[in-house]
């Protein structure tokens, strides 16, 4: 596939994604660059606001099998992975595995931290492997494989909190942003006339994987990845060029980071119509990459700094290019 | 996205060599523009200690800093010139073009379809801008902006006027002063480096001692002092009397005018060429037997009236110089002219020619000994007008920095005036009438030396007080000129905290040591000297002082014309 065609391709989805979701066009940018990167992603935000609806019309826009777990206190590990039954037959008895949900192109995790860190935990291996493994058998998930997880911020009764490792293995934490007065009376007129948008498949998992192939070819040059690594780097506490961040961070970002915003910036390099990473490629990722990943203290708690504040203030203070900027 | 297309990388340098060319004059205006602002901050600070310090060269120093500014600004662009990758990130930067340069750069070597996509559309970018929109002189607002006002400061600090002004005046008069006498030396050393007579050897040999001096010279007072040694030195080497020999053979050429055959050697001593005397000595000698009875008693004649002229006007110095000289010892020039007289009278022509080829070997050798001191002469001549001109400078620096000296002649009946020294010194009370130049010189026998001058007229019972340097004490010179009658005031200087024990110009001896804080009066039950017993004291220590006094040899006659006068009268 040309880059050309990626583009094409892209903005198909975008389009249909459109006709089902009103505004959130920056929503929809995002979790298409996390999707052509090969990366999970953590929706949160208020009920309401769609998050389950952009993943559902995610995958009728997409030619790919999809799967919706409802996550909930007494659900069981198996009950994701999937179980090992006896089978009898006319060879006899046997063992078959019964595979879970989880064996599916994209897996629609709603309300993700209603489940116990039991549960939570059975996905670690399939996010980042890739693989499940039951029965002492290794199982591969499908290629592209993707996990959009929701879950609700305000909601803290019966629910578990993601751990931190399982909160790295998502490559974007995405806020859905409350909509306009506009986009609220859309919302209004689609879905409460006599019928509702219709989605069609415009790309198939091949697509996605062949688009996730020229992604990763975009050059990334070596000033561009530097500023990446400066950014990630001035999360640690103990390096920050920012003041108040040693303050309010328990831990930084993990190289995962770095990984994550090299890999988002190159699709949203080509999303932009370009050959190469720009710096805006990559302060348009940070928020999303970093956001989940720079842990906060119980002063940043106490004062209401939030991450994304610390993030804005990082990208302020660390500069792109400082030899451009002699 | 531009289209596809193959782009080598060589198409992509060719697109940023403007852009590499315009980053060079770039580079080149910043580092211009910050030597000129560090140059204007250093002239800012020179020029800041020039008004508050006498700083001379100013304007080699300002070439000095320029040209550190300059190859600092040379050396700084030459190592800070920006690589390609460097000018395609700026180039990005400037024109907003998402890093595609840049990173185009870093993968024009890259193989596959996405480099040559990025190359080309790098490529396209590149070529739709101007290098000058990416490298804009304004870029450099803030060092043009430092350069100008530090360009201002430089400008209003040539304009203000400099209080040092005086000072620099001062110190360059003083070098040239320094630099002419040392010339003056320089040039006396090579002309009588060429003569061979023993007092032109003493005489190098001193020249080339104050020339060493004189080079550690760096004040005109000390210059001063090393030419008047110099001066003291050559003076002592000079045996003539030119002024008197002249007498004498004028007197001999106008004994000969008349006498046969004497009429050429007569011209050569009233012209006082030696040589040709001696020629025409030899020629009166072979000329003898030639001649008539007659006229050998007419020549026998001239000759003894001219050893008589001769012989009266060479008494005193007179005999022991030139004529003297001319003969030997044994037998002094005029007594040769008159036994050559007294034989040719006695008809022994033989005799009579013998004596005048002797007389004839002496003029020879009088006329070079002559040229010598007349050698000699000239360079002390010379170095006189060089002492006279640092005098003149030690002085004028004196008198600008309001730090003039005593006028030491302080007891002069007259007005006295002239350069003198004898620092913290004060004058006294004057005590006699009379006029007369004076100036006086006293060391303090205290450490240090030091000069001064100022002027003063003191009357009788009068009392002079000079202005006081800041030196502790000093040496200097005086000279007296005649006065109308009767012997001028002591002139005397003295230190502050020690009394001056050297009395320099005539007076009334003992008188010094009277003055130092008390009154003279009326010099009443004084006790006095006769005037015939000092005053060849005060001669000597007058003669003595003109070597290492700052007088042109005008006032050095005067002086010794003074004392011949106050001789004669006696």
């Amino acid at each position: 596939m040309s880059p050309e065609g990626f583009v094409e391709v892209a903005g198909r989805i975008e389009a249909e994604l459109a006709k089902l979701i009103v505004g959130q066009t920056g929503l929809l940018r995002d979790t298409l660059v996390a999707l052509l990167a090969g990366g999970h992603v953590l929706l949160e935000g208020v009920p309401g606001l769609g998050k389950t609806s952009i993943v559902r019309g995610l995958a009728r826009a997409l030619d790919v099998t999809f799967s919706r777990v409802q996550f909930t206190p007494d659900l069981m590990p198996a009950d994701i992975t999937g179980t090992t039954v006896i089978q009898e037959d006319e060879r006899g008895r046997r063992f078959d595995f019964q595979p879970g949900p989880v064996f599916a192109n994209l897996v629609l995790a709603d309300e993700i931290n209603r489940a116990t860190p039991k549960v939570q935990s059975a996905l670690l291996e399939a996010m980042q492997e890739r693989t499940v493994t039951a029965g002492g058998t290794t199982r591969p998930l499908p290629n592209p494989f993707y996990v959009l997880a929701t879950q609700n911020p305000i909601e803290l009764e019966g629910t578990y909190p993601l751990p931190e490792a399982q909160l790295d293995r998502f490559l974007f934490k995405l806020a859905v942003p409350f909509p306009t007065d506009a986009e609220l009376a859309e919302i209004a007129r689609r879905t409460t006339g006599s019928s509702e948008p219709e989605l069609v498949a415009v790309a198939s998992a091949a697509d996605i994987v062949e688009m996730m192939a020229v992604a990763r070819s975009v050059p990334l040059a070596d000033h561009v990845l530097d500023y990446a690594v400066r950014l990630v780097s001035a999360t640690q506490p103990d390096r920050s060029p920012v003041p108040d961040l040693a303050g309010y961070v328990r831990f930084g970002a993990s190289p995962r980071a770095v990984q994550a915003l090299a890999l988002a910036s190159k699709v949203r390099a080509l999303l932009a119509g370009r050959f190469n990473v720009a710096f805006e490629d990559v302060r348009q990722n940070a928020r999303p990459v970093l956001r989940h990943r720079i842990l906060l203290n119980f002063e940043a708690e106490a004062d209401g700094v939030t991450s994304d504040r610390l993030v804005d203030r990082l990208l302020e203070t660390v500069e792109a290019d400082p030899v451009a900027a002699r | 996205m531009t289209p596809d297309q193959v782009v080598p990388a060589a198409d992509l340098a060719a697109a940023l060599e403007p852009f590499r060319r315009r980053a060079l004059i770039d580079s080149a205006l910043r580092w211009g523009l910050l030597s000129l602002a560090a140059w204007c901050l250093a002239m800012t600070v020179l020029l800041v200690w020039s008004k508050l310090s006498p700083t001379a060269h100013m304007v080699a120093w300002a070439g000095v800093l320029g040209a550190l500014a300059v190859s600092s600004a040379v050396v700084g662009w030459a190592l800070d010139r920006p690589g390609i990758l460097e000018v395609a990130r700026v180039a990005d930067a400037q024109l907003d073009l998402g890093e595609r340069l840049a990173s185009a750069v870093s993968f024009a070597r890259s193989p596959g379809e996405m480099g040559s996509r990025l190359r080309a559309d790098a490529v396209y970018h590149a070529q739709a801008h101007r290098a000058g929109e990416a490298f804009p002189f304004r870029r450099h607002r803030r060092e043009a902006t430092a350069s100008v006002v530090a360009a201002v400061m430089v400008l209003g600090l040539v304009l203000a006027p400099n209080p040092q002004a005086g000072a620099l005046r001062r110190q360059a008069a003083r070098s040239e002063a320094l630099a002419q006498a040392k010339e003056a030396v320089v040039t006396a050393e090579r002309e009588l480096a060429k003569a061979s007579s023993p007092e032109a050897a003493k005489a190098v040999a001193a020249l080339r001692q104050a020339l060493s001096r004189l080079g550690a010279a760096r004040t005109p007072l000390s210059a001063l002092v090393t030419l008047s040694e110099l001066d003291s030195r050559l003076g002592s080497l000079d045996n003539s009397n030119f002024e008197a020999e002249q007498e004498a053979d004028a007197a001999a050429s106008a004994a000969l005018a008349g006498s046969p055959g004497a009429s050429e050697l007569s011209r050569a001593l009233a012209g006082g060429d030696l040589k040709a005397a001696a020629t025409a000595l030899r020629a009166l000698a072979a000329d003898l037997p030639k001649i008539s009875q007659r006229q050998r008693k007419a020549l026998a004649a001239g000759l003894e009236q001219a050893a008589t002229e001769a012989g009266g006007r060479a008494d005193g110095a007179v005999k022991g110089a030139r004529l003297n000289r001319a003969a030997n010892a044994d037998a002094p020039f005029a007594d040769v002219l008159g036994r050559a007289g007294t034989d040719l009278a006695a008809g022994r022509t033989a005799a009579a020619g013998n004596a005048l080829g002797n007389a004839a070997a002496g003029a020879e050798a009088s006329a070079s000994a002559a040229s010598a001191q007349q050698e000699l002469q000239a360079v002390q001549a010379a170095v006189r007008n060089a002492q006279a001109e640092v005098a003149r400078q030690a002085q004028a620096e004196l008198a600008g920095t309001g730090r003039g000296g005593t006028a030491s002649g302080a007891q002069i009946a007259a007005n006295g005036h002239g350069i003198g020294a004898g620092a913290k010194s004060r004058g006294g009370p004057g005590g006699s009438s009379g006029s007369g130049t004076a100036a006086g010189s006293g060391r303090a026998p205290r450490s240090g030396t030091g000069t001064g001058s100022g002027g003063g007229t003191a009357s009788s019972g009068a009392t002079s007080r000079a202005t006081r340097p800041r030196l502790r004490e000093g040496s200097g010179s005086g000279q007296a000129g005649p006065g109308p009658s009767g012997p001028g005031g002591n002139s005397y200087a003295k230190g502050r905290n020690a009394r001056s024990a050297q009395v320099f110009v005539a007076g009334q001896p003992g008188r010094a040591e009277q003055v130092v804080g008390q009154k003279l009066g009326n010099g009443e039950g004084v006790a006095t000297t006769g005037y015939r017993a000092v005053l060849p004291a005060f001669e000597k220590t007058a003669l003595q002082g003109l070597g290492s006094q700052v007088l042109g040899p005008e006032d050095q006659g005067l002086v010794r014309a003074y004392f011949s006068s106050l001789g004669d009268g006696t």
